[in-house]
């Protein structure tokens, strides 16, 4: 029979588990979201270089920040501009957060036949002077889009040269290790989107 | 005296309105969205109110300072989103349609000069039955929209 001793003791450590182990369920506990989903599992992304303007941009150096991409082209007349807007009012509700914790913003033109390097930084930008804008070549744009399941398609040129181009209207959010964490679908709320990315962040 | 000043007010308020003369359709609320620099596209946006006793069907487009005009939609199909031409669009007696981001739009192309904000373009729509209607359009910055 163990002693009172004992049994208080033994009380002791059952308590400090079951705290213990209640404290780490709290501070795991996935945010709460109402716009993004989050990946049962984040995802790593192929090794990727991206160019943006005149520099280089690897899946790598975006890490250290969330950052949420968007994958359109320049030429869109009607989603891509309105959800770039609309991404930057969730970006301007974040203001209060500390500029390295801010999410970043990368548009990735998924028309590299008719986008520069530089066209895309300066089509970003246009929305907010934070966003980040790049181009990659049609190969590393198909590992990207299936690593982030997304679809793209481009589209049979018209008779005067021009075609269409069908790519996702969501968001996909890195997390700061750059892995690929959670998916934000359409249609865009931008107060939505901003406490999405507050609780992510943690700020 | 005073009625039928009041009958006058009241009719002229009418005739105001647009297209409410005799069943016309009628274009209200055009704009433009403001392109980045150097983007060689933009989309126009209006409503349009068939106020006729018979259904309207649009058929083409054009533009004061674009090269080109179309009307075009863009839809979502679960996650992907593409946009295709609307060469005939039906538009119901009574009915209104509204040309929003999202959905319908004109698609602008080629203009002449960089669009500015606060320029007035003439936007036409044109009919199977030959008529053409027309409003102006003025370019707004859509960025600063969304407060």
């Amino acid at each position: 029979m163990p002693s009172q001793r004992t049994l208080l003791l033994v009380g002791i450590a059952a308590i400090a588990l079951a705290v213990g182990v209640l404290a780490g369920r709290a501070l795991h506990q996935p945010p709460q979201l109402q716009a993004a989903t989050l990946l049962p599992a984040s995802r790593a992304l192929p090794e990727l270089t991206l160019r943006s303007g005149d520099a280089e941009l690897r899946i790598a150096d975006l890490a250290g920040r969330w950052t949420v991409i968007f994958l359109g082209f320049t030429r869109c007349p009607d989603v891509c501009p309105t959800t770039l807007a609309l991404v930057a009012r969730a970006n301007r509700d974040l203001a209060d957060l500390p500029a390295a914790q801010r999410p970043r913003l990368l548009f990735i033109s998924v028309d590299p036949g008719r986008d520069t390097a530089d066209q895309a930084l300066a089509y970003a930008r246009f929305y907010d002077p934070s966003f980040v804008g790049a181009t990659t070549d049609p190969a590393a744009l198909e590992r990207l889009a299936a690593a982030l399941s997304a679809p793209i398609a481009i589209g049979a040129p018209g008779a005067d040269g021009g075609y269409s181009v069908d790519h996702p209207g969501a968001l996909f959010i890195l997390d700061p290790a750059a892995r690929f964490a959670a998916v934000v679908s359409p249609p865009l709320d931008p107060a939505a989107l901003a406490a999405d990315l507050r609780a992510l962040i943690g700020g | 005296m005073r009625l039928r000043l009041t009958m006058v007010v009241a009719i002229a308020a009418a005739l105001a309105l647009p297209g409410a003369e005799a069943g016309e359709p009628a274009l209200s609320d055009a704009w433009i969205a403001l392109p980045a620099p150097g983007v060689p596209v933009a989309a126009g946006y209006l409503v349009l109110d068939n106020h006729g006793v018979a259904p309207m069907r649009i058929v083409g487009a054009r533009a004061t300072g674009f090269a080109k005009a179309e009307v075009h939609e863009s839809y979502r199909e679960g996650d992907r989103i593409g946009m295709r031409p609307r060469p005939i669009l039906e538009v119901a007696p009574g009915a209104r349609l509204a040309f929003a981001p999202g959905g319908l739009h004109l698609m602008l192309f080629d203009p002449a000069d960089p669009p500015a904000v606060g320029a007035v373009h003439e936007v036409a729509l044109v009919l199977a039955d030959g008529r053409t209607l027309t409003v102006r359009a003025t370019v707004r910055d859509a960025r600063a929209a969304h407060h």
